[in-house]
This record gives structure tokens, sequence and C-alpha cells, in this order.
């Protein structure tokens, strides 16, 4: 894969310099992605035990979907939102995680600036 | 001659920013330009930010180039759709000429600032020489009130909402708090103002409604309108579009205060019950979310032929407080979806004449669309690529925006999309 982890902490640091986006990362299958979790706002540790033990299955569930056109899943998990946008035909996601009264929608156009670079740097 | 240019920068340092998108902007160019329009996100508001964005543009822009702008949620331009950073425009040649102009206090005495801000700018507007003349103005948009006891919210579950609209109205107005009073700026300064095309924003912040920046010359201010008034021996064409389609849910509103921007009473019954009950909100569906629900069912009210969609904000006990002023009491709920949205940039575009070139396209479009599209709002700059095909546009997203013609009542509205094309 093209694209240095340090070339896409930057992508994920812009990200995180935003006030509601409390998780930025890249996710792999396996949970072998890049982000730095020094930076991570995140208070409650559950959801970051869920996201990290569900990921394979994740990546298993929405494989089943490649063909029909899944771009992003949301999960609304009480105060807070998880986006998933998929890169790289369902094996890579960019995950961000934002408080449930954030503005989604100014947030997603950054999310989605996020992983149209980061598309270019691994060269999908 | 008329060339024009649009920059974006992403910079995070204000400073570095303002030179950044300077830059850009003027590499484009090939002679000095004859004005600026510059916006930034909030992002920059913190230690004196937008002083020093303004400093770093200064540092890279030829002096006595009138400058104009203010804060947005975000923009669309061909380098991208964003809602971090700022950007700018700039027209040069010598088929053009613009002067800035300042009015103050615009929550306090609306009328007051559009007659300064307008006897500023009417020096160029005034000139007989030139084809065309166009201003664009941009103003402080309402801000939520720190109402006390309560904070700053969305929903404030009261007794005596009232009370609280007529401290709003009294003490939110000489503190420059609440509702943005733009619609009473703007027909008096189009009044003041009746040659020329008139593109019309509400300055905004990420859309929390806390606070907003107007941009004149060097300086920064809030409570502000800040107007770049345009001559020029070419056309503007302006047109706006909304893509909303009625509901056939009407009520008549009464009990109306706080400026003319909300409501107690709906059909004679308790406001915020009875819209959520037209609605079909079932109850627990009124909290700090409402804004993403809102935005989606627009309160319309028509006259001389147009439609003034307006946003719900904030549910004050049982008062409505809307964005803008009502000028009727016979409201219908209107409703908006994704592809409607885009429907409405698509009949804009379709409107610039197909036989001149367009110079620049200048648009205002509403935040709460912005919200309402997220990331699929890069289909609007999919549509502005076809029609533009390269040649510079900027849409920036605000909390308001309106629309002036000679000859035609000034215009306010929420939800819509207004697109000025430069052609010649």
């Amino acid at each position: 894969m093209k694209g240095s982890d340090a070339e896409i902490l930057g992508v994920l640091d812009d990200l995180l310099k935003e006030d509601d986006v409390l998780v930025a990362m890249l996710a792999r299958k396996g949970f072998q992605g890049t982000y730095d979790p020094t930076k991570f706002k995140l208070q409650d540790v559950r959801i970051w035990s869920a996201l990290q033990s569900t990921m394979n299955e994740f990546f298993d569930i929405i494989e089943k979907f490649a063909g029909t056109g899944l771009d992003k899943v949301y999960f609304e998990l009480g105060e807070y939102e998880a986006m998933f946008f998929i890169i790289n035909q369902m094996d890579v996601a960019l995950i961000v995680i934002i408080p449930a009264l954030a503005n989604k929608g100014l947030l997603e156009v950054e999310v989605e600036n996020a992983r149209r670079s980061i598309t270019r740097m691994i060269g999908v | 001659m008329l060339e024009a240019a649009v920059g974006v920068s992403r910079n995070w340092d204000p400073f570095i920013a303002g030179m950044d998108v300077a830059e850009k902007v003027l590499s484009k160019l090939s002679a000095e330009p004859k004005f600026v329009l510059l916006f930034a996100t909030i992002h920059y508001e913190k230690n004196g930010g937008f002083e020093r964005l303004l400093a770093g543009f200064h540092s890279k822009l030829p002096p006595n180039v009138p400058l104009v702008g203010g804060t947005v949620s975000g923009a669309t331009t061909p380098d991208g759709c964003f809602t971090r950073g700022a950007f700018a425009a700039a027209v040069s040649g010598d088929k053009v000429e613009a002067l800035p102009s300042i009015g103050f206090n615009v929550k306090r005495d609306p009328r007051a600032a559009a007659a300064r801000c307008a006897d500023g700018a009417r020096a160029v507007s005034c000139r007989g020489e030139r084809k065309t003349k166009f201003t664009f103005a941009n103003v402080s948009n309402g801000t939520i009130p720190p109402m006390p006891f309560f904070g700053r919210k969305r929903i404030l579950r009261m007794p005596f909402g009232r009370v609280a609209l007529l401290f709003l109205e009294t003490v939110g107005s000489f503190m420059q708090y609440g509702v943005g009073r733009e619609t009473e700026f703007f027909n008096e300064f189009s009044k003041r103002m009746p040659d020329s095309t008139i593109l019309f924003a509400s300055n905004y912040d990420n859309n929390r409604s806390l606070s907003n920046y107007q941009f004149f010359n060097h300086e920064v201010h809030m409570n502000a309108a800040a107007a770049m008034s345009i001559a020029v021996d070419a056309d503007f064409v302006t047109n706006a579009t909304f893509g909303l389609k009625p509901t056939n849910v009407k009520f008549k509103i009464s009990h109306v205060g706080l400026h003319g921007c909300s409501f107690g009473r709906v059909d004679g019954k308790n406001a915020t019950n009875r819209v959520c009950e037209l609605l079909g909100w079932p109850e627990g569906y009124l909290n700090e979310y409402v804004y993403r629900r809102t935005y989606y069912y627009p309160l319309v009210s028509s006259h001389d032929g147009m439609i003034y969609p307006h946003v719900m904000g904030l549910f004050i006990g049982h008062h409505v407080v809307c964005t803008y002023k009502f000028d009727t009491d016979d409201i219908e709920v209107y409703s908006a979806s994704g592809s409607s949205m885009l429907g409405a940039v698509k009949e804009n575009l379709e409107m610039i004449p197909k036989d001149k070139k367009p110079v620049l396209g200048l648009g205002v479009e509403c935040t709460a669309r912005l919200e309402a599209l997220g990331s699929e709002i890069n289909k609007v700059r999919d549509e502005m690529d076809k029609t533009f095909k390269g040649a510079p546009y900027l849409v920036v997203y605000t909390a308001g925006e309106g629309l002036y013609k000679p000859g035609k009542p000034a215009s306010f509205f929420n939800e819509s999309f207004i697109l000025s094309t430069l052609l010649v």
C-alpha cells in the first residue's frame, strides 16, 4: 500500500483539530489501522473497546455488500455517532466518532475531504 | 478586460492562511484586483485569528484594494467543498470599479446600519457610465442568546416564554444577541440602492449560531454589515432557487413577537405543541437535535409571487422562533429532500444565458442545505463544474440569503441557492 503512515496521520490530525471530531482513524481488517490514540478525545472507553472487538466482523459484513454501492455506514451510539467512510472496495475504512449533537453534515464534508486525500495517498 | 479568480487556503494558522489564499488569488490575475471578497470559517476565531487572517491577506494584497467579507460555514469552489478554511474571490480589469462600505449595530438599529452602509456604497453604484450595478452585502446573523439560568439552548421549556421573548427583544437587541433582523436591514438597504442588483448573505459560524464576523478592509467587526458595491461593463445574472415542495399542511400564526420572528399561537393553540402535532412529531422529538429536522420542514410564507422559507430555530416555551421576520400570518409547511436540493442547483444553473461566457460565479447557499446534504454537497460542485467549465466560482454557505433586483421587492430567504454570474 502506498502512502506513508506519517502522511495519513497528518490528514487524521487535521480532522482531530475539529472540536467535535473525537476519534479519527484509518482501519483495516484485523484492526491494523493507522491512528494516534494520544490525540483522541473520546471519554467513553466502551465505544473504543467495542470498535476494537468488532472490527473484523464489521469488515466481514460490509464485504458482503461489495457491489451494492455501500459507501458509508453510520452507528448512532447514544451520545456519540460513529461514521465509517469506506475506502478501497471494503477492506479499509476511515472511522470518525463525533458527539451525537455535533453538526454532522458540516463535519461530513471534511471527513469526505480526508477520505479523498487518503484515497490519493494509498493509490486506490 | 475582465478577469476573476477564486482561491482557497486550508492552513490552520490564520496569518499563513491569509497569505496563502491571497497568493493563490493574485497569481491567477494578470492585473491588480479591483476588489476582493474574503470569507473564512469560524475556526480562525481564537486568539484574534480573524485580525491575523486579514493581516496575512493584506501582506500580499496591493494597498488600497477594497475588501469585504465575513464568516461563513463553508464554501464550494472548483478546488472542492470545504467546511474549514479561507476563501477569496477577486476581480480585475478596466471594465470594473468597486467601493466597500460598512454599517454598525445591525441588531440594535438595522435601518440606521443600512442607511450608513448604503450611503457609502452609492458612490459607485450611482455612477451612470457603467452598464451594470451589482452589490454584494453581508450582514451579521442572529446568535443564540445566553438566557439567564438556561444558558444557550435551542429548546427552552419554560412557562413564561413571552417574558423570555420580551427580554430578548429589549435587552437582547441592546446587547446584540438573538435574531439577526436581516430583513429590516435588507429592506432599507435595497430602498437606498434602487438601481443595483443586490446579493445578500448572513454571516454564520459552524452552525452553532454563537458568533459571526464581518470583514471591512483591514478591520474585523461583529454585529455589522459590510458591502461591496460594484459597477461593471458586463452582465450579472442573479437567480434564486429552492427545491422545496408544498406539503399542504397550512396554518395561521398569531401572537407574533421578537421583531416579527416568533409566534406563540398556531390556529389559536399553543404554537410549539401544535406545530409538532401538525408535523406528526411524537413527544420527545423536540430536543436539541431539532434543527436537523426543522431544515427539512421550512415554514413558508408567500407573497408577491415568491416563497419565503423560514427555518424554525428555537422553541421558547410555547413560542416558535424562526430566523427572520414573517410578512404574512398564513403559513404552509414545505418539505425538502437531498434530490430536490440538488435539483434547485441544476434549475438555477440552467437559467444562466448560454450565449455568454461566465467570468465569475458568486453564490450564497443556505447552511441548512449544507448540513442536510453533508458530503453529498460535492454534487453541487459537480454541477457547477459542468456549467462553469473552468471559470472560477465561489459559493459560500450562510445563515440566510437575499436577492434584490431593480424594480422588484427585496427578498430574504432561508434554504435557498442564489447564484450571481458575471458574464461577458
